[in-house]
Formats: C-alpha cells, structure tokens, sequence
C-alpha cells in the first residue's frame, strides 16, 4: 500500500519510517483533543478497524490514514453532534478503503493462496485456510457496498451502534439509516447466499 | 441466511497481539506529536501558507454549502423570478439581444433579396419635394428615376458595375466612373440604399443600433438606429414573418428634448415582386452623350 501518497494526500507525512509531522502547529483546543475524544475511545478505533482489514500491516496503515482525516476534520469533529461516532465511522471508512486498495493491488494467484493449500495433512491447519477463505469472501461483498451502505452496515451489525449514533455519523435522518442498514444488509445476503451451510460451520469453528 | 451472525462471527473483534501494538505505536505517536509539535521546523513562507490555508480559516465558506442556505438560496431565486416576471421587467441584456439578433437577421435577409422596389419621398427642400423610385432587378441591376411633381427628370442605370445617367430634360446621358460622382448630384439623399449590400453594410457599420420595439401580438418591429453622420435618427419597421423592411424613416429630432421629430425622408418597400428587364432599356434619346 502506498502509505506516502495517503497521507501526503491527507496533509500529514507518515509511513513505516517516518514519524508524523502535523500539517500546522496546534491550537491550546487541539492538545485536549486527544484527551477528549481520542483517547476514551482507542481501543474501540483498534477493534473496528482491525474486524474490517483483518491483517495487522494494513490495520496500521488503515489506522494511520484515519488519524489523518480525524485530525485534518477535527474542527468538523469538535463541532459535531456525536464526535464518537463520527470518529469510529471515519475509521471504518478509512479500514474500507485499505481493504480496497488490498484487493485493487493483490496479484490473483495471492487472492486464492487459501484455495491452493488444501491439501494440507494438518485438520486444524485446514480449518484455518477455510476460515481464511470465508474472511475473504464476505470482506470482498462488502467492499462492493456503496461507501455510506458499508459504513451504516458495519456500524450496525458489526458494533452494534443505536440507528440515532449511525445517522448522526452519516449526517443523515434515523430512517435513511435505517433503510441503508436493511438495503446493505439484503444486498449482503443475496451476494453471500451461494456459500453453503457447512462451509459456514466449519468456518466458525 | 442469517447475514447478521455470519459478519458478527466471521468478522470477530478479537483483536491480535501483533495488530495492537503496532496500532498502539502509531496511537502513541499520534498523541506525541498532537501535545509537543515540533516547533521552528518550517520556514517562513510554508507558515504563511499554512495560516492562509489552515481548515478553520475557511470554515466560514461552509455556509455556502450548507444545505439549508442553498435551499434558501434556491427558493428566494425563484420567488426573485417570479416576481420580475409578474412584473414585467425585462432584461436589458435579454433586449439587447434580441434588437442585435433582428437587426442581423434583416441585414442578411436584404443581402440575401433578389428584387425590390422602393418608393422614395424626400422633405421638400426650398419648396420643391422630391421623389425617387429605386428598383433593384437582379443581383448587379439597378435603375433609380428622380421625379418631380408629375414628371421623371433623372435615371440613373447601374449595371454590373457601369453606371450611366440620363437627364430626360436635357435629353443627354453620361457615363461616371464610380458613385462618388454622385455626391453633390440628385441622387445624393438615396446614395445609401442604391443596392441590397449598400443597406446591410449601412446596417452593420455606419448606423448604430439603439433598440428594437415590437407591439404584443403584432407581426411587426421597429427598430431604431442612429446614423451619426447626418445626425438622424432611422426607424425602420420590419416584416418579422420575412425580416424585410416595410419602410424606413430618417428623422431628424427636434433640438427640444422630448419634441416632435421631423420626417426627412420615406422609403417604402415591395419585396420580390417580378420585375422585368424592360426596366434596363435605355430609353431612344440617350443616345446623345454628355462627357463624364
């Protein structure tokens, strides 16, 4: 993944090596702000970005491009009727995005390496290509979600958010969120419907 | 399918040691820089950049886009168009257009005219009025008769660029060599009508138009131009159905503002009508020249 560009792009020098170098000096406000809204919340930022990327090189980058936009829109933030949604809807975004860009970029012979092992003697190793296998599957369908779609979808089913917190973060009413959520959701479920009962099972195991 | 549980289970937030602390690291950093910046890094023109275009110096252009000022903006455009239309008022842009449309698309109908007759009746100057009967036969034909009161006094033929005229008092004809030695003749006051191109240059570059008037309903307009070197007025009104002058008035404006414009000269036009070539037969006595 091209960390430079991302976070060029968003006003902040980061990447492996370098360090952060913000794009302006911060305000008396701006040295709370992390305090205040960031830091209750880390752990929350951590989980949600990583149940999306699944992998802990692009969980970091992911994490990185979100503080980016967090701090670029922290005015945007502070003003905001629910900062903590917003700031775990920007997360969730940016961990939308990594994921788009993994799938743009990953080579096709690299997309199937679970498909590939299965002949692998080991029954617990097996269990994990398939869990591997299915992860996939679902992440492709939806990364195939509209942005907003994914975003209500995620923020509903995966954390669990009231609808009132996932409109406030899409700046949208209860019942657009509320349509979004059952659209993404019904779409999910006709894209994923070809995978079968057991393949499920065992994937859960 | 139950898609809830399969994302909840395939999805779970058991959350790697490896992916926490890298995302811890980053985290950490984050905080570091946030509430010890670097200070002096930049140089003096990067800081004037980034004050200029730091997010909240800008955010008061937000309202532009906020969604309730445009929808404000919206509706007090339309009650702004709807009230200008009840009203009545138009655009002065809009007028101009279409005054400049029409008078461009009469210049190219005359251009474009293959015949026309034209009755001319000039103010009478020290008692005695003058007519004049312009006809244009063909591209390149024309022949203009100067009358006095019940007789034709003057022809002028122009064909194909030869121009020769015949005094029927005097029974003489003369050939000229251009129109210039027209300019202190009889023929003088309708020099700028003499052909179809002559109006539409007069049109185009030497009479400035001022505006175009049309009655609701009417299948005519006016349009009005100011010829600023024989410091008149033309009003010429205008067939829209063919974007051919009915007539065309020169007028002279009175010196008191407001006051009655005097007519100095009248021209009225039949457009397209058969014409015969008999018109540019030279009559029997032209035969006795002049000298040129």
């Amino acid at each position: 993944m091209d960390i430079t560009l991302a976070s060029q792009k968003n006003g902040i020098c980061c990447g492996e090596a370098g360090p952060i170098h913000l794009a302006e000096n911060p305000v008396p406000d701006d040295k709370t702000f992390y305090e205040d809204l960031i830091a209750p919340i880390e752990s929350q930022m951590m989980r949600s970005i990583w149940r999306v990327v699944r992998q802990s090189e692009l969980a970091e980058d992911a994490l990185q491009d979100a503080l980016a936009i967090i701090w670029r829109k922290r005015h945007v933030i502070r003003r905001h009727p629910n900062p903590r949604a917003l700031i775990l809807k920007m997360c969730l975004d940016a961990a939308r995005d990594s994921l788009r860009k993994r799938y743009r970029f990953l080579p096709r012979h690299t997309a199937s390496l679970s498909a590939e092992r299965q002949d692998i003697a080991d029954p617990s190793e097996i269990g994990r290509q398939k869990r591997k296998q299915l992860e996939d599957e679902v992440l492709k369908t939806i990364i195939r979600l509209p942005k907003k779609q994914a975003a209500a979808v995620l923020m509903r089913i995966v954390q669990d958010q009231p609808y009132d917190t996932i409109a406030a973060a899409l700046g949208c009413s209860e019942i657009t969120a509320r349509i979004l959520v059952s659209k993404g959701r019904a779409r999910l479920g006709r894209w994923l419907s070809y995978l079968r009962p057991d393949s499920l099972k065992e994937g859960s195991r | 399918m139950d898609v809830d549980g399969l994302l909840k289970n395939v999805l779970d937030e058991r959350l790697p040691a490896e992916a926490e602390r890298r995302m811890q690291g980053r985290l950490a950093d984050f905080r570091k820089r946030i509430e010890r910046p670097e200070q002096g890094r930049q140089t003096g023109a990067a800081r004037i950049w980034q004050k200029l275009f730091r997010p909240e110096a800008w955010l008061w252009t937000r309202w532009i886009f906020n969604k309730q000022a445009l929808v404000f903006l919206s509706i007090f455009m339309l009650a702004v168009g709807g009230f200008l239309q009840a009203t009545g008022l138009r655009s002065v842009v809009a007028e101009n257009l279409t005054s400049l449309r029409t008078s461009v698309s009469v210049a190219d109908s005359i251009r474009r005219s293959g015949s026309m007759e034209c009755r001319v009746q000039v103010a009478a100057k020290e008692g005695v009025p003058s007519d004049y009967v312009i006809r244009w036969i063909q591209p390149g034909m024309a022949r203009v008769d100067v009358q006095k009161p019940g007789e034709v006094r003057e022809t002028l033929w122009i064909t194909n660029g030869d121009l020769v005229v015949v005094d029927h008092l005097k029974n003489m004809s003369k050939k000229l060599a251009s129109l210039e030695q027209l300019q202190h003749s009889a023929f003088q006051p309708v020099m700028g009508f003499l052909s179809p191109a002559k109006i539409a240059e007069n049109m185009d570059q030497r009479w400035q138009l001022e505006r175009f008037e049309q009655e609701t309903g009417s299948r005519q307009g006016t349009l009005i131009f100011t010829d600023h070197e024989k410091g008149s007025h033309l009003k010429m009104t205008v067939d829209l159905d063919s974007y051919l002058p009915i007539r065309i008035s020169r007028l002279r404006l009175s010196a008191e503002k407001g006051g009655p414009a005097e007519e100095l000269m009248r021209l009225d036009f039949t457009w397209n009508q058969p014409t015969s070539t008999q018109w540019m037969m030279f009559p029997k006595f032209a035969g006795k020249k002049g000298s040129a």
